[in-house]
């Protein structure tokens, strides 16, 4: 869907616009099949440390950010997803979805009704210093992981998810690290508690 | 107190590369509490205590309890980043911590709403930044192979 978007809108219409993909993986093995079937013309890049979820405050994937020709964060954290079933669930439509990008890079309608409305969902999930503690737990066990250091790379694992149980992107992105399949029925439980401790999997935006 | 100098690997997480960064640091470690080297913290992370507070450039952080951050020729390790406002996490037994980044750090662009910028590298290793694209209008998308 990002390919199709980005030969539109950058190559075709050549406007001033990129899609900008980051894949966050332990590692490239991991990422290279979706790399390779992507077959993307714009950037995409493997995050194996989290650094693009801990500096936007990203708890789930995917989850997508407007940019602006200054830099500017024009719409926040939102979700999309293409596949009808999923997209159902999350709650998103994918036809207006890419439909809202296509204007908004055209220069014919507004990312949000207003800057004010940006600031208004950026304010609502903030960094709280019980997540950024947890993102320093995550550190330090994915480090240990990598030194071979399995057992103890799991016990930061734990700490993390007790000092931010809503943190999908730490929880299912360390399972593989704790030998876990994160696409396997390993996750459904996961899931569940994060869920009953009253977390929602995805938030997109509600304008 | 039987403690000797031992080699401690410090995580810091602030900046903006693709990982960590990775430092070793002199520590000599007394039941829950390690000390580091001064100097090595001085040289690896920047910060010194004078008397204005822990120190880095021009740019000086109070330090309520001074005490508790120094002793000897040592910083506290959890003082230090108790007093920088920033998380740790620390394995003792790994002889390994992460220093993180602070929630007030993280918060400050992003309530401005600066999108942060950040470099990592594509499947050929070439590295890439958000602020490459300046001047043009950006969709950043994250996925997961899961």
């Amino acid at each position: 869907m990002w390919q199709e978007l980005h030969h539109q809108l950058a190559e075709q219409e050549a406007l001033p616009f990129t899609v900008f993909g980051v894949m966050v993986d332990r590692n490239l093995a991991d990422a290279l099949p979706w790399i390779e079937a992507a077959g993307a013309s714009y950037p995409l890049v493997v995050d194996a440390h989290h650094r693009v979820p801990e500096l936007y405050n990203m708890f789930n994937v995917p989850t997508i950010v407007w940019i602006d020709e200054q830099g500017r964060i024009a719409r926040p954290n939102d979700v999309a997803v293409m596949n009808p079933r999923a997209a159902k669930l999350v709650g998103v439509d994918p036809e207006a979805y890419l439909e809202r990008v296509r204007a908004w890079a055209r220069g014919q309608a507004p990312a949000l009704s207003s800057e004010e409305r940006a600031r208004e969902l950026v304010r609502e999930r903030l960094p709280a210093a019980g997540e950024q503690r947890a993102r320093a737990e995550f550190a330090l066990g994915q480090w240990l992981w990598e030194q071979g250091r399995g057992e103890a790379a799991a016990r930061h694992f734990e700490s993390a998810t007790e000092l931010a149980p809503g943190d999908i992107m730490i929880q299912r992105g360390t399972m593989r690290m704790r030998s876990m399949d994160p696409m396997g029925p390993e996750y459904g439980p996961i899931a569940q508690a994060i869920a009953r401790r009253g977390f929602r999997l995805h938030r997109p935006i509600r304008e | 107190m039987a403690s000797r100098v031992e080699t401690l690997t410090l995580l810091d997480t602030e900046g903006g590369g693709p990982s960590p960064r990775e430092v070793r640091v002199a520590a000599t470690v007394d039941g829950e509490s390690v000390h580091l080297s001064a100097d090595d913290v001085a040289r690896d992370l920047g910060w010194r205590l004078e008397t204005e507070g822990l120190c880095r450039g021009a740019l000086c952080v109070p330090v309520p309890d001074a005490a508790a951050l120094a002793s000897g020729d040592g910083l506290d390790l959890a003082a230090l980043a108790q007093a920088l406002g920033r998380p740790l996490a620390l394995d003792l037994a790994e002889r390994a911590a992460a220093l993180g980044a602070s929630a007030a750090e993280r918060t400050a662009p992003l309530a401005r709403l600066e999108a942060p910028d950040v470099e990592l590298p594509d499947a050929a290793g070439r590295l890439h930044r958000i602020s490459d694209h300046r001047g043009a209008k950006v969709v950043l998308t994250v996925h997961s192979s899961w």
